[in-house]
């Protein structure tokens, strides 16, 4: 993995406090929403990549039977264990995991995808989704920030109180080139332990729009640009697997 | 300076700084292995311009009536003038100069420089609460918000109350707002403040444990600005004595005040030592009723 690491093993436990205010039943009744408008395979078995602490699959699999997780971070996964007695989850890296099945679904959630620093690996994650979809399947990739709104320069605070442990998040981005580079600093306070320091560099590989589509044709699905995502500066990329009928139309 | 280290000699200077030392950054662990550092706390000179936004919270008005409330019951000397010893920013004198004449006294020169800034008018100087001199007696003297946890030893603490006292007129009243109650001292606790404005995000991170009779309270700082960046800052403070208040009492009823103990101070868990200096000369280490 090209992300720092400790981001999501020193860091794994806090990670759901961080985002306790992450609607992910929203998001989840939207996802199925994309999925009824632009799936055109019959079933619901569901694939989500980078599924982290399974904060989306908690709510995918009381609607859909046929969930997988797959994520880089064993720490988050042991997380996503425990939440998800059941599902199958799978250690992996998004470029190059195989489970040898195909699905109707594949997420890939939270801009995960921003860990993908060259536009190669994100071609090359882009194309291991489309291996795991059957035809007409749906891959739904919520990018990393979208290079016309970005805001360099801005400081972001986040304090998490966690019992009687506290987490504070101090981030300051920046961009060079392509990249966010972002620094986070992270204090954690634990009671009757003391404070940690951790500093941080992630790096996120911005993408256009336009660039993303293209490359979600390059790796073989048939792409779109939904400009209303999660989040104002994202938006949500979405790519079909062409069905046999489909391929047969097309020159 | 260790515990057995040379006294500084009194009453020398109003101006001698209580320590050169200056905290930079990273040397923070070799802090820790003498944590009962003389040192100005960071917050009074590297982060001194943002300790205002750092207490942002603090209700300094409330705690202005309160205090004009107790030397309104407790001063019997008759005038206005106040004396507030380490004053800080001067946000509390911003709120006493309505009503009274007010000097203000600290050691940090950063402190002061906005406190002079904040009230133009109002007389300020430098100076160690140990050593203060100023040669002229007031009807109140204040030394608030725990100040006497930076001095680490009895002698010192003493010497803020003797010098308060020496700055009294007869019937004149001090006020001082100790550090933590050993009762109410809390080993293992985490600590937050925090400030979160579109341009400027600060975060204080504190862990508190016990050394003997101090409290060593272990401090993350993160300064984050819009357009400059994150600054990481640590620092080790272990001088804060936990002193019981019966002995508070004896040492200001030493200094020459009637004094007594009042529970319910300006913030939770800290309460108030007030002490009222007698008319004449014989009393001394009287109960105030």
């Amino acid at each position: 993995m090209t992300q720092d690491s400790r981001l999501y093993r020193d860091l794994a436990k806090y990670y759901d406090a961080q985002y306790s205010r992450k609607d992910y039943e929203a998001e989840v009744h939207r996802l199925d929403a994309v999925v009824r408008r632009y799936g055109r395979s019959r079933g619901s078995s569901w694939l989500d990549v980078a599924c982290g602490t399974g904060r989306h699959l908690a709510l995918l699999r009381s609607r859909h039977r046929d969930c997988v997780g797959v994520d880089a971070s064993v720490e988050m996964l042991r997380i996503a264990r425990k939440r998800l007695p059941g599902v199958p989850l799978v250690h992996g890296d998004m470029r190059s995991f195989r489970l040898d099945r195909e699905f109707d679904v594949v997420t890939c959630l939270f801009s995960a995808i921003g860990h993908m620093t060259t536009e190669r690996d994100l071609e090359t994650s882009f194309a291991n989704f489309a291996r795991h979809l059957k035809p007409g399947g749906v891959a739904i990739v919520e990018p990393w920030i979208l290079p016309a709104r970005a805001r360099p320069g801005h400081v972001h605070l986040l304090t998490v109180k966690s019992g009687k442990d506290t987490v504070v998040r101090l981030a300051y981005s920046r961009i060079r080139g392509r990249h966010t580079i972002i620094r986070y600093h992270y204090l954690i306070g634990e009671w009757g332990r003391g404070i940690r320091h951790i500093e941080v560099t992630d790096r996120g590989l911005m993408v256009d729009p336009v660039r993303l589509q293209h490359l979600m044709k390059r790796a073989g699905l048939r792409p779109r640009f939904l400009s209303r995502g999660f989040y104002t500066d994202r938006g949500l990329l979405i790519g079909v697997k062409s069905t046999p009928a489909s391929r047969s139309r097309q020159p | 300076m260790s515990p057995t280290g040379p006294r500084p000699q009194r009453r020398r200077s109003t101006t001698r700084r209580v320590g050169k030392q200056t905290v930079e950054l990273g040397e923070a662990q070799r802090m820790e292995s003498r944590a009962r550092t003389v040192g100005l706390p960071l917050m009074f000179q590297k982060l001194a311009p943002y300790y205002d936004l750092f207490v942002a919270g603090k209700d300094y008005a409330g705690e202005c009536r309160r205090l004009e409330a107790l030397v309104r019951k407790y001063c019997r000397s008759g005038g206005r003038s106040w004396l507030d010893v380490a004053c800080g920013t001067g946000r509390h004198l911003e709120f006493l100069q309505k009503a009274y004449t007010v000097v203000g006294v600290d050691v940090s020169p950063s402190m002061l420089r906005i406190a002079r800034r904040r009230l133009p008018g109002v007389e300020f100087h430098r100076a160690d609460a140990r050593d203060l001199q100023l040669r002229r007696t007031f009807d109140v003297a204040t030394c608030l918000f725990g100040t006497i946890g930076h001095l680490g030893r009895e002698w010192e603490i003493r010497a803020v109350f003797e010098r308060m006292a020496d700055h009294l007129k007869p019937g004149g009243v001090a006020i001082v707002e100790p550090w933590i109650d050993p009762d109410n001292f809390r080993p293992g606790f985490i600590h937050l403040m925090s400030y979160d404005s579109p341009d400027t995000k600060l975060v204080r991170l504190s862990y508190s444990t016990r050394r003997g009779a101090h409290s060593v309270i272990r401090s993350h700082y993160l300064v984050g600005e819009r357009g400059i960046g994150i600054r990481h800052l640590e620092e080790t403070d272990g001088t804060g004595l936990l002193i019981p208040r019966d002995r508070l009492l004896e040492w200001i009823r030493e200094a020459g005040l009637t004094a007594r103990f009042l529970k319910r101070g300006l913030r939770p868990g800290t309460g108030l030592l007030v002490g009222v200096k007698p008319f004449g000369k014989s009393a001394s280490g009287r109960a105030l009723g």
